[in-house]
């Protein structure tokens, strides 16, 4: 019952509509920055080639955490739909821990990369991997805070229409994040190792 | 310590140039003007509270077309800059050095397409859309606040280089690279305008996701999609291009930026940095942006035919389909702005022939606007004027476009100054002329008096002459191997009577100007005789004439239910309705000017290389965006009693 | 009516100066004036494509203009049919007239794209010269890689000899290098190299330039080119020889100094492989 008037409030709300349409450009801007790297993967101006820098086992660990923390904020996002606040903090609790924890993993490879000589400065190849993959960390850096903003408006907040719409966004976008992610372990990480 | 502080900034950076003091000085006798009237006339709370805040799309279009005049006149500078130093620069007689005159061009290509273009043309949309469909106000309405207020932050910046800084980009309105690179231009002057592009093309961005929701959204009941205005399908089309070319546009500057500030290696000469893929790129937005451009002009021109030839447009859906071809089309084009880049014959003739492709639904759209014309009773009102104006102008330009799309020929004209002039002619013919027939045609609307006519018939025809005199030498100048952006020529090449000739067309545009400065003083000065009474001065056929001039905040007591295309033309004689209703309205914010200071401060700090500042601007535009999304109180309720006060008050 | 008569007028007098002005620059249109054989079929194309296009707007101007004289709101003996609405034969008409134009430019594009190919090699009984250049700021360094000399915003060869141009650049931005008298333009850049080929028809001197805005001394950034009999040509290379000026190592270093209006300079040696050793240059770390 209530679930159902939730439900259709968000199938005609206007902004959430213009979020999807906001998630298209974003798509686009790194359409642009895949293209760039897809034509910069060999311009390492007589550095190593990707498939010795990159490792797969650390990529493959992200890409883990990313799925599984996409299908803990599901689980959140249904807990608003039931009205159950306090499961939806937890999942989404936990999915900010996971979100965390990819972060740490990234900074880590970043960090190792330019200890060796690998940072973004030393070719064409790797400014646009350093980019292409810090631009998604930058934009899961926000998913991040605006999962707090969320957390702390399920706590002190009603949960009317506007707000559930809040939150119904916040979801979208860290969804749209791990459908980025799969685009870049498979194109940065994977392609590279192969062709 | 000094350089945590100031980082890049040195007292150098202080105006001290002839120009940037002159410039420096002019901007703060502006300011302090406006200060002292504001303060004489105790408008200050009125201005922030009415105007500054509000998130009514009739206000926030006004100070767009406020804005995007202001913005004009500061184009203008640089085009008499231009204009003149050509025509004296034979043998290197002329007063501006070569480095100033390149800032001069680029800032003028910068301003003209980003905030004088398009800072109109969202003027118009913000006015007209909403009353055209039947609504009462964008999806958005903060958005929509905070796109303008973005755009002027893009416009501060492009213009912060007289105080501080002193110098602009050199690079041309593209910054193409690497000449924009760290290695040929170390200073500011690429920075301020990469931020400056990007601020207001975060502002376009969200314009255009807004009025692609209100399009989709927000139309009366009845209103189809193939019973919209042309003005409305064609702004549209306009929109879609920018949520899809602006991202790449985003992206370019942005790697751009991290080659210079990083010292990365997108598009340097070394490290396995790639120039053609700069051009690649920031064409494959660029094409796009000029049908943005364009495409909300052509909607316009084909809703004042229709009314001052009294008829129906010819064959909506034909043009609907015109236009979107168009559309798609625009996205298959880019690589024409390069054709000697050395792509081979194949790549290139594609790239051509789809150009040419491009000019079908063109010449449609101009057979359609001559049958339109063709058995109807043309009245030559100033917006019939420019728009008769527009179709000679469009004809020759295109023709010019579909020469060049071969790809040999224009091996010969590749920036030229045939290129030049072509695409002058395209903008000034489509989109400038529109910005003038929009104007003519909608300020009563949203004025609520007429502009004076005879001022406005001068006015348009010394821009017309003015146009040919200035830019049909550019055409021969072209074969005669003048290329673009020259500082200085050699007196042997023939070149400087043709200077001095589209100098003397640069003259008789400037009096155009001026007539149509005098057009608004006067105008202005006899509004109560021109006072529009019936709301509908031209005998319109759209949806924005059934309101009163100008309208009242919430557009419609009622909103209407459609019946076809030219919705208030079937409608126009039934009787006024008399049962009111409740209406909710959105409250006016200040977040839109608190976000885009805070824009504003980070741009400025990125460019000075100033960590705090940017750290400071990026958390307080954050901080203010929490802060508004915890404000659940956005609206107010205009009472039926109220709306029933003001309805029967007219 | 007046108005008509005036725009009449006007455009009789734009006219009337383009002519006069014509009369009086022709020489010096030089895209009008082709002295080699790709520039002078690149006119070929172009006089064809503004036959084409002339065709169809002359048509539809006089149809605009003849409509707002005939249907003003004044000229009340022309019939006024305010529901006149038109068909799917008119509008059919009104796609295929400038499809049809297209389509034949479309064709003759394709055709002339791959003719004037720069990228192609003349075809001619005498030998090819070839002719290196490398656009550096704001000079133009020739190097003949054939007869062992170089120079500087200076080029000469003999008339009728297919030149092969093989250009790159160095220290530079994005260059264009472009003669119009003899041929289309084509883009120079650090790190690559891009060929163009002409063939001067007979002798004289041009002038060269840089297309491409690439920094301060971009306007001045000219060079002389003159083609000659063969003869003379020869003649010539043997002066350059007598020069005794090298282009080695440390003479390169100083051309790569940015200089503006750069006066010209000729070479009697050049340095090894230069040309070469400048395109990996950009490509791999030293």
């Amino acid at each position: 019952m209530m679930e159902k008037e939730l439900d259709t409030e968000l199938k005609s709300d206007a902004k959430i509509f213009g979020f999807w349409i906001y998630l298209m450009t974003d798509l686009i801007v790194f359409a642009a920055l895949f293209a760039s790297f897809i034509v910069l993967r060999k311009s390492t101006f007589g550095g190593l080639p990707a498939s010795e820098i990159f490792e797969l086992p650390l990529a493959l660990s992200e890409t883990i955490i990313l799925l599984v923390s996409s299908f803990t904020c599901a689980m959140g996002m249904l807990a608003i739909h039931q009205r159950q606040k306090k499961a939806a903090l937890l999942w989404f609790a936990l999915t900010f821990v996971l979100g965390i924890a990819f972060l740490f993993l990234e900074i880590n490879e970043f960090a190792k990369f330019i200890h060796e000589g690998n940072g973004p400065g030393r070719s064409a190849f790797l400014s646009s991997f350093f980019t292409l993959v810090g631009t998604h960390g930058t934009h899961i850096t926000v998913g991040l805070l605006w999962m707090v903003v969320e957390m702390f408006r399920i706590s002190y907040r009603t949960l009317s229409a506007q707000n559930v719409s809040r939150i119904f966004r916040m979801v979208i976008f860290w969804h749209f994040l791990d459908f980025v992610w799969i685009f870049i372990f498979t194109t940065v990480y994977g392609m590279t190792h192969l062709i | 310590m000094k350089k945590f502080i100031f980082g890049k900034l040195t007292l150098d950076a202080l105006p001290h140039q002839w120009f940037t003091i002159g410039g420096t000085v002019f901007m703060f006798l502006m300011v302090l003007t406006a200060v002292i009237i504001l303060t004489k006339y105790k408008r200050w709370s009125w201005l922030w509270h009415d105007w500054l805040t509000s998130t009514d799309p009739k206000k926030i279009g006004t100070m767009y077309v406020i804005f995007a005049t202001f913005m004009f006149f500061r184009g203008m500078i640089d085009v008499a800059l231009i204009w003149l130093q050509q025509a004296l620069a034979a043998d290197g007689e002329g007063f501006l050095e070569a480095g100033h005159f390149q800032e001069i061009f680029t800032s003028h290509g910068d301003i003209m397409v980003f905030f004088v273009t398009m800072g109109y043309f969202f003027g118009f949309m913000n006015w007209i859309i909403p009353l055209q469909i039947g609504a009462r106000d964008l999806s958005y309405p903060f958005l929509n606040s905070l796109g303008f207020w973005l755009t002027v932050a893009g416009g501060l910046l492009i213009n912060a280089f007289f105080i501080i800084g002193g110098h602009f980009a050199n690079t041309g309105w593209l910054a193409i690279a690497p000449l924009s690179s760290l290695e040929f231009n170390p200073g500011v002057g690429v920075d301020y305008l990469i931020w400056s592009l990007q601020l207001s093309g975060l502002g376009s961005l969200l314009a255009g996701i807004n009025f692609i929701a209100t399009i989709i959204k927000k139309r009366a009941p009845g209103m189809t999609l193939m019973r919209m205005p042309l003005f409305v399908w064609t702004s549209l089309c306009g929109m879609v291009l920018i949520i899809s070319a602006f991202p790449v546009l985003t992206a370019v500057t942005f790697m751009l930026w991290l080659d210079r500030f990083f010292e990365m290696h997108f598009f340097t000469v070394s490290h396995g940095g790639n120039q053609m893929m700069y051009f690649n790129l920031i064409w494959m937005w660029g094409h796009p942006e000029v049908y943005i451009l364009v495409l909300p002009a052509f909607g316009m021109y084909s809703e004042i035919i229709s009314t001052f030839s009294q008829k129906q447009i010819s064959n909506y859906t034909s043009m609907v389909w015109a236009s979107i071809i168009i559309t798609g089309l625009s996205y298959l084009v880019w690589l024409h702005h390069f054709f000697t880049m050395g792509a081979g014959p194949e790549v290139n003739s594609f790239f051509g022939i789809v150009t040419m492709i491009i000019a079908i639904p063109s010449g449609v759209l101009v057979f359609n606007w001559i049958q339109t014309m063709l058995k109807g009773k043309i009245v030559f009102a100033t917006p019939m004027c420019w728009s008769i104006g527009f179709i000679i102008i469009f004809l020759l330009g295109g023709m010019t476009g579909v020469f060049m799309a071969s790809p040999p020929a224009d091996f010969q004209v590749h920036n030229s100054l045939f290129l030049i002039a072509h695409f002058h002619a395209q903008i000034i013919g489509i989109a400038l002329f529109g910005v003038f027939a929009g104007l003519t045609y909608w300020f009563p609307k949203i004025m609520g008096f007429t502009l004076d006519e005879k001022s406005g018939k001068v006015a348009f025809w010394l821009w017309f002459v003015g146009f040919y005199v200035a830019f049909t030498p550019l055409f021969i100048l072209g074969f005669m191997g003048a290329t673009r952006r020259l500082d200085t020529y050699r007196a042997e090449t023939g070149w400087q009577p043709f200077f001095i000739i589209a100098l003397f067309g640069f003259l008789i545009i400037s009096a155009g100007i001026i007539t149509q400065v005098y057009q608004i003083i006067v105008s202005i000065r006899d509004r109560k005789l021109n006072r529009d009474t019936t709301g509908d001065p031209w005998n319109g056929r759209t949806l924005e004439w059934a309101t009163t001039s100008p309208p009242p905040a919430y557009n419609f007591a009622k909103i209407p239910t459609v019946e076809g295309i030219d919705a208030f033309w079937l409608i126009k004689n039934k009787q006024r309705l008399r049962e009111y209703e409740d209406i909710e309205l959105p409250k006016n914010t200040g977040m839109g000017v608190y976000i885009s200071i805070f824009a504003f401060l980070a741009g400025f700090g990125i460019v000075w290389h100033i960590h705090w500042l940017i750290v400071l601007g990026i958390i307080g535009s954050v901080a203010c965006l929490i802060r508004f999304s915890f404000d659940e109180h956005r609206d107010y309720i205009l009472p039926a009693a109220k709306v029933a006060l003001l309805e029967e008050a007219q | 009516m007046k108005t008509m008569k005036l725009l009449s007028l006007f455009f009789a007098l734009l006219g009337i100066t383009a002519a006069i002005l014509y009369i009086f620059f022709g020489e010096k249109v030089q895209v009008f004036q082709p002295k080699g054989i790709i520039s002078k079929q690149i006119l070929d194309l172009i006089l064809f494509n503004l036959a084409l296009m002339v065709a169809i707007l002359l048509p539809t101007f006089i149809w605009l203009l003849f409509t707002v004289w005939k249907y003003r709101a004044s000229h009340t003996q022309s019939e006024y049919k305010p529901e006149k609405t038109y068909g799917k034969f008119n509008q059919c008409i009104l796609w295929l007239l400038p499809s049809c134009v297209v389509f034949i430019m479309a064709l003759h594009t394709w055709k002339a794209a791959h003719q004037l190919d720069p990228y192609k090699r003349m075809s001619s009984p005498a030998e090819e010269l070839v002719i290196q250049v490398v656009a550096i700021d704001w000079k133009w360094l020739f190097i003949y890689p054939q007869q062992d000399i170089a120079c500087v915003n200076f080029v000469q060869f003999p008339e009728k000899t297919p030149i092969r141009f093989e250009l790159t650049a160095d220290g530079s931005p994005m260059n264009s290098f472009w003669i119009p008298s003899l041929s289309g333009q084509i883009y120079c850049m650090t790190g690559m190299v891009t060929p163009l080929h002409l063939n001067a028809e007979g002798v004289g001197t041009y002038t060269g330039k840089a297309a491409e805005i690439n920094g301060e001394g971009y306007a001045k950034m000219n060079f002389v080119v003159i083609s000659s009999t063969e003869n003379e040509f020869d003649d010539w290379v043997n002066d350059v020889r007598e020069s005794h000026t090298q282009l080695d190592h440390q003479a390169y270093a100083e051309l790569l100094k940015p200089s503006i209006d750069h006066p010209q300079q000729f070479y009697s040696s050049v340095k090894k492989d230069l040309f070469n050793t400048i395109v990996m240059k950009a490509n791999s770390p030293i």
